[in-house]
């Protein structure tokens, strides 16, 4: 009896023979990374036309079309993140997922949201110091009587303040509270580590001045967060230096210098501007904003909301029709241990939301049984005015902000990682630097302050190094291989717990285990094996390709370099790093 | 839970009637972290001088003072043996948490309670009640 194929099997199996020479192409690995320059710049750095609405007229230098200004609403945004969004997110089928802008290096490129500043060029101690005041005015308490002329009130916010004028540059001036120098060193020095780290901060610098430098507007008011506005007359500027604190006749203010470009209101910690063609990936899985939770959680910034960030309008100075949006962390005064009127909202500051349905029901399931980090807060001797700021019970994986972040609260381990490599970047000599621009009176307090920051540090590097690599800046020389081991340069580990291996094999052959040197400074080095591949062969070709695992045992997972092999004079190039877990 | 106090009517002519009641009680925090265990014993009594004592004038428990989670007016009698054993723990801020100014805020309440027979008729367990209520304030 013979084979007599249907019409459908014919069919069949000529596609299968069709598809063949495809199938077996697609079993053969291939480069996961391509011959090519890793991207280090986002392009929304680059202006842009924006089109004028409403039949404004074209551009003007000092009144610029931009995107539509957002006004943030206090109440909503928290009851929104608080009840609202839990709900609605409850039921959906949402998952996180690694962030949108990551690079081949495990990198972000810089945007107009991160700028890698002391992770990528290193920074000095001075220039730490200096952070996003260098270069740009300041206020000199020497000035001429009343040559800071108050303009406006400081609307919202917790605490009082006005803005002055001088010569020609605006300047928010924040006063402190009854926490003595704390709220206007905290925005001094925070504002260093967020510009260092590279997000954008304001120039937040403490001033010292006589009162007889100011000079008053008459006819201000100021509007609060809930309730009517105020006056600013006299009695209230009276009422704010009375408060503020002071070093003989001097008060001490913060003075937060204008920002650059027409203000557009608080970025979103979600989705994207509509009206801005550079804002392309959607805010919550942006790895900067992701990763400014760890940030936050080193130095307590726990009013880590939208209403304390800034979209700014940066015009271009070539075409006043251009331009592109800057994005800002601002106000950052309740870092380092703001404290509230209620004694119990500020022990749970960085340990549990405002209003924490998990906290709640788990404390209520458990009878109180559990100690919570809440119940044993306490202040520190000397440095009361830093409330219950300290390192004791800092779980950093466990930190929260005042309520639910919706960037924050989709961070992975990677992102979480990536911000903690760039706090190891901070030695103490940094961290000494910033809190130096808090000028507190008290040498006691700028060494605790430091040594509780230097502490947190600690716990935030020896959590998140536990299990993706701190190894990193890849380096070559021909075909030497240097990476830094974050890890061990940092002394988060013991010495005796860091053990090198690695091994180097080509995209579908074995691997080969090297030798691997570890230097100081952190620095590991490996020789990777010199390949025969002949010099006819293209610089991209699979054959080149070189997949390098390297481990220091001290940390779960291994750092993988891809490289290709170009041989000589080239030598190898890294194109590609990746964190897996195992 | 509001306390508003149960309307008295007037006794009747002829009646006259004495009202002791007592109260011993001790509390410890367990951890100095607001942790309460107490335990407290309240004694009432009515005691007939003359004529018969109407049941608004005697012994009541139930509803919002002695043995909450009992309806008030459904415990009635002459008198009244009530033992309270009492855990208070904080769960957030305003929810049984001794505040900064040294007030009570308010508290989720779960009662667990038993009421019995008078002492003469057996003290047999003759009620149970379970419920869940908040209160604010001491």
């Amino acid at each position: 009896m013979g084979f007599n194929p249907s019409p459908r099997f014919a069919l069949s199996a000529a596609l299968l023979l069709a598809l063949a020479p495809f199938a077996a192409g697609c079993g053969a690995p291939q480069p996961k990374f391509a011959l090519r320059v890793v991207v280090d710049r986002d392009k929304d750095l680059e202006d842009h036309k924006f089109a004028c609405r409403d039949g404004k007229p074209a551009a003007k230098v000092d009144d610029p079309c931009a995107p539509e200004s957002y006004e943030s609403s206090f109440a909503w945004d928290a009851a929104d993140n608080t009840v609202f969004r839990p709900v609605a997110k409850f039921f959906a089928v949402d998952p996180g997922g690694e962030a949108k802008n990551v690079n081949a290096f495990d990198e972000t490129p810089d945007s107009s949201w991160f700028t890698a500043r002391i992770s990528a060029k290193g920074m000095t101690p001075d220039e730490v110091a200096n952070g996003p005041c260098l270069g740009g005015p300041e206020l000199d308490p020497e000035d001429a009587d009343g040559s800071w002329v108050i303009d406006h009130g400081k609307d919202n916010g917790a605490n009082p303040g006005f803005r002055v004028k001088h010569k020609g540059t605006k300047y928010m001036m924040k006063a402190d509270d009854a926490q003595v120098e704390r709220a206007s060193a905290a925005t001094a020095i925070a504002a260093r580590f967020y510009f260092a780290a590279g997000w954008f901060a304001p120039c937040d610098s403490i001033v010292y001045f006589r009162k007889s430098v100011l000079k008053l507007t008459p006819g201000l008011e100021i509007k609060a967060n809930v309730g009517p506005s105020k006056k600013l007359d006299q009695k209230a500027l009276d009422d704010i230096l009375e408060k503020t604190s002071k070093r003989g006749d001097l008060f001490r203010m913060a003075a937060s210098r204008w920002l650059p470009g027409k203000p557009l209101g608080p970025f979103r910690y979600e989705s994207v501007r509509d009206d801005d063609p550079n804002d392309v990936i959607p805010h919550q899985d942006r790895r900067d904003l992701r990763g400014a939770r760890v940030m936050a959680a080193w130095l307590n910034h726990f009013d880590s909301r939208e209403q304390n960030s800034m979209d700014t309008w940066m015009q271009s100075e070539k075409d006043p029709e251009s331009g592109h949006v800057q994005h800002w962390y601002i106000d950052l005064g309740d870092s380092f241990g703001s404290e509230w009127s209620e004694d119990g909202f500020s022990r749970r500051h960085g340990h549990s939301y405002l209003l924490d349905f998990e906290a709640i029901g788990a404390d209520f399931i458990t009878f109180g049984i559990p100690k919570r980090p809440w119940d044993e807060a306490q202040r520190t001797d000397g440095a009361e005015n830093f409330g219950y700021y300290s390192a004791r019970d800092f779980a950093p994986e466990d930190w929260k902000g005042e309520y639910p972040n919706p960037t924050f609260s989709r961070a992975t381990e990677h992102d979480d990682a990536w911000a903690t490599r760039i706090i190891a970047r901070f030695t103490e000599a940094h961290v000494a630097a910033a809190v130096w621009a808090g000028k507190l009176t008290s040498d006691f307090q700028t060494q605790w302050l430091t040594r509780i920051l230097m502490e947190r540090r600690r716990l935030i590097l020896h959590r998140y190094f536990a299990k993706l690599s701190p190894l990193t800046d890849p380096k070559v020389n021909d075909h030497e291989l240097c990476v830094t081991d974050l890890a061990r340069s940092t002394a988060t580990y013991d010495a005796s717990a860091f053990a090198y291996t690695a091994d180097v094999r080509p995209i579908d052959g074995a691997a080969v285990s090297v030798p691997v040197e570890a230097r100081g400074e952190g620095a590991v080095c490996l020789q990777l094996p010199a390949s025969d591949i002949a010099a006819s062969v293209p610089p991209s070709d699979r054959s080149r390709y070189r997949i390098v695992r390297i481990y220091n045992h001290a940390s779960r997972g291994p750092l993988v370099v891809h490289a290709y092999d170009l041989g000589a004079p080239d030598g190898v190039r890294v194109v590609g790093l990746e964190r897996p877990f195992h | 839970m509001m306390h508003r106090p149960a309307p008295r009517l007037s006794p009747p002519p002829g009646f006259g009637a004495g009202f002791m009641g007592g109260l011993v009680g001790a509390a410890l925090d367990l951890t100095g972290q607001q942790r309460i265990v107490s335990l407290s014993v309240n004694a009432e009594l009515t005691d007939r001088l003359q004529g018969d004592i109407p049941f608004v004038e005697q012994v009541t428990l139930g509803g919002d003072v002695l043995m909450r989670g009992f309806l008030r007016g459904r415990l009635v009698d002459r008198s009244a043996l009530v033992a309270t054993l009492e855990y208070a723990w904080p769960i957030w801020v305003y929810l049984d948490g001794v505040r900064s100014n040294q007030k009570r805020g308010s508290g989720i309440e779960v009662l667990v309670a038993a009421g019995t027979d008078p002492i003469d008729e057996g003290t047999h367990i003759s009620s149970f009640r379970f419920s869940i209520g908040t209160h604010h304030g001491l």
